[in-house]
């Protein structure tokens, strides 16, 4: 199965006019269709000027960033966007009248009515789990191919969390949308996206299919003195603690079982040793798990 | 119809919880053949996990010959695992077993110890 | 409020700011109440008040007045705050440019609730005011060229409104904070009327009366407005109106070596109220005009 990329960046790179230096910047990527996307990083790492990129509320500095034309992309704003002075019904009536033609009252009203909302209330009285539902119902009624979240699960509680996670995953079974979400908490999206991309200081530091990633790194424990061994390999984070050294490493090639411990390391494990070695290089696998440009 | 409970700390891979929750409901008899499955929309509802675990999940059940997807209708079991339903006379031995275990002064991890060690003699290169 | 013309953006933008229509709509009506509840009293209240039975109406209709140039600048502060820069300022605009309708159509839509509104809202109020004003008319502080009554008789109210909308939805988006954009639209409107206030007696050429200077200042034609008053000279010059008196002590009475030869006085007739009014509106639409593609220039560059 070949997708076709959602969106695919090549060289982007975005400079705030206020403020000094890059917000990002020589990031090449390509996000498959059909996926749920996890955008990580630390505050402040990019992840919410590339989603105004790819929704093309920013225009980039350098560079080119393709995706969906605006009537087959959705965007919800970190802080939640609505019109505070609206009702939920006529926000809802709002979608259908930007979306002609498009609109899924259905669908947006099953979204709104599973939060128990009254659609005769302003939105300026809603709580915020009842924001992100309404924008979130906004969104996806207009029946998007892409869909763009900034933080979307962020100051909610765990159940308004799981419940908004679950009526976005019904979705995406139902129509195969395309999301990207950003988070600077991985535990948040883990387990709902199946694609990650960590940006960090500006740039793409990784991308690729969750499970190939987790693939391509391998946690190494053997005797200090077998340092040299590592050298066939691309170290990631190296750490020696008396006579023991312990390294996440993408291996090249067979790793000699008889002086190293092999184990598979977690998600957040090589999230956290990429975000400790900001000299680490970059990885960038292709739906087909080869490396595109280490 | 079957629940998945998906366990983010256990360190297992989200789709094969779903495989060997579903193993087990068919081992102990909660499945049967030509029980349907609960469809990706409904799993994802309610464990906010993505689609593709699920169908990951369910393709491999299906290599392994125990469930057929059937075409806009669903997931349906093909055949059941194992011989010891719920009620079966091998489960009422372990458990008098384990009751003899308990009697004999033993703790919990010592049970449990003794079971797995048990286990990997019998059963060796199959984990599943 | 369902008609087809109310659809997509335009819907929208009625919907966010229905509250301020019809506060308009109230203005406008509650405006002429006032004004026909005056004018009885200026016809049949001579009994209380027979020394000056208008008066209530003369004062009412001096705020009036001044209420009829502010309008503008509100209005414009209304579309450069509350309705585009406050879009800017909290992120809505995040929603609304993100829909399948263009950024394109969202300003215009805007502009053109906006417009339908100010056009309906100055032209009723024009009505209204020029029914307050007709028992007033060419009294003193209510003749036709006076600030106040000038404006709001005629058509470049409209197309002050006109371009108060213009300017606040270009200002509202090179500013994007709601307060400051609300003031700098204000000021600017303001100061395009006080200008061209200036300059609107300039427009038209004025004419000249010229008479000797015997019997005394020439006499204008009635409703004239008076714009130059002097003493002309043997050889073509002007002098300024005390330039005997300083000699003489008689406005009238010249030292012959000063060559006077008459008075001359600048003029327009009350026929320069139309034309005047309309070469103004023009100007001001123009100005209007080119606010509004200034505002649909910035939002291209922003969001192609």
């Amino acid at each position: 199965m070949t997708d076709d990329p959602v969106i695919e960046a090549t060289g982007l790179g975005v400079r705030y006019a206020r403020r000094r230096g890059w917000a990002l910047r020589d990031c090449s990527f390509r996000l498959p269709a059909h996926r749920v996307c996890a955008l990580v990083g630390p505050n402040g790492a990019g992840k919410s000027t590339l989603l105004a990129l790819a929704a093309g509320l920013l225009r980039p500095t350098e560079g080119t960033i393709g995706a969906p034309p605006r009537e087959e992309m959705a965007y919800v704003g970190q802080d939640k966007p609505l019109y505070p002075q609206l009702t939920v019904d006529e926000t809802l009536r709002m979608g259908r009248e930007l979306n002609p033609g498009r609109w899924d009252a259905k669908s947006a009203e099953r979204i709104v009515g599973e939060g128990g909302l009254d659609g005769s209330v302003r939105i300026r009285s809603l709580s915020g789990g009842q924001r992100t539902r309404v924008a979130l119902a906004l969104a996806l009624g207009k029946r998007p191919r892409l869909l763009l979240l900034d933080e979307p699960m962020a100051d909610l509680d765990p159940l308004a969390r799981h419940r908004l996670m679950g009526a976005l995953m019904a979705d995406t079974a139902d129509h195969g949308t395309s999301v990207v979400m950003s988070s600077h908490i991985l535990a948040e999206l883990e387990g709902a996206c199946d694609h990650l991309l960590l940006v960090d200081g500006g740039r793409v530091r990784l991308s690729g299919a969750v499970d190939d990633l987790l693939a391509a790194h391998c946690l190494l424990t053997g005797p200090a003195t077998a340092v040299a061994d590592l050298a066939a390999h691309t170290v990631v984070e190296s750490r020696t603690t008396g006579r023991q050294l312990t390294a996440l490493a993408r291996p090249h090639g067979t790793v000699d079982a008889d002086t190293w411990q092999t184990a598979e390391p977690s998600l957040e494990e090589i999230l956290l040793a990429h975000l400790r070695s900001p000299g680490a290089p970059a990885l960038a696998l292709a739906p087909a798990t080869e490396a595109v440009g280490a | 119809m079957l629940e998945y409970r998906i366990d983010r700390r256990s360190g297992m891979a989200t789709y094969l919880q779903i495989v060997h929750q579903t193993k087990q409901a068919l081992r102990l008899g909660l499945l049967a053949p030509g029980d349907q499955l609960p469809t990706a929309r409904e799993v994802v509802e309610a464990t906010a996990i993505n689609p593709n675990t699920v169908l990951k999940a369910y393709r491999e059940l299906e290599r392994e010959g125990l469930v057929e997807g059937r075409r806009g209708m669903g997931t349906f079991v093909r055949r059941s695992l194992g011989g010891a339903p719920a009620d079966s006379p091998l489960r009422a031995e372990l458990a008098d077993w384990a009751r003899r275990a308990s009697a004999a002064g033993m703790e919990r991890d010592d049970v449990a110890a003794l079971f797995t060690s048990v286990l990997d003699q019998h059963f060796k290169g199959d984990d599943t | 409020m369902s008609t087809p013309i109310l659809t997509g953006p335009r819907w929208v933008t009625v919907r966010q700011h229905r509250r301020v229509l019809w506060m308009l709509s109230a203005v406008v009506a509650t405006s002429l109440a006032g004004v026909v509840a005056l004018r009885g009293w200026a016809a049949y209240g001579a009994d209380l008040y027979p020394s000056s039975p208008d008066g209530p109406l003369r004062s009412a209709m001096d705020v009036a007045g001044i209420g009829m140039l502010l309008l503008p600048l509100l209005v414009g502060a209304f579309v450069a705050g509350p309705m585009v820069a406050r879009e800017l300022e909290s992120g809505t605009y995040r929603l609304a440019l993100t829909q399948s309708s263009t950024p394109r159509a969202w300003l215009a839509a805007k502009i053109t609730v906006a417009s339908v509104a100010a056009v309906a809202c100055s032209a009723s109020l024009a009505g209204v005011y020029r029914l307050g004003w007709m028992p007033l008319n060419g009294t003193y502080q209510f003749h036709w060229a006076d600030r106040g009554p000038y404006e709001a008789t005629g058509t470049v109210i409209v197309a002050y409104y006109l371009l108060g909308v213009a300017v606040g939805a270009l200002v509202g988006q090179l500013v994007r904070r709601t307060i400051a954009a609300m003031a700098v639209t204000g000021l600017a409107t303001g100061l395009v009327m006080v200008v061209l206030g200036a300059l609107r007696w300039s427009l038209l050429p004025v004419r000249t009366l010229t008479t000797p200077t015997a019997p005394g200042v020439p006499k204008l034609p009635r409703d004239a407005l008076m714009m130059d008053l002097g003493l002309t000279t043997a050889s073509g010059g002007r002098l300024p109106e005390g330039a005997c008196f300083a000699h003489t002590r008689s406005m009238s009475q010249c030292p012959p070596d000063m060559n006077v030869t008459g008075w001359y006085v600048d003029y327009h007739p009350v026929t320069h109220y139309w034309p005047t009014q309309s070469i103004e509106t023009a100007v001001v639409l123009v100005l209007a005009a080119l606010a509004v593609r200034g505002a649909f220039a910035v939002l291209r560059k922003r969001h192609p």
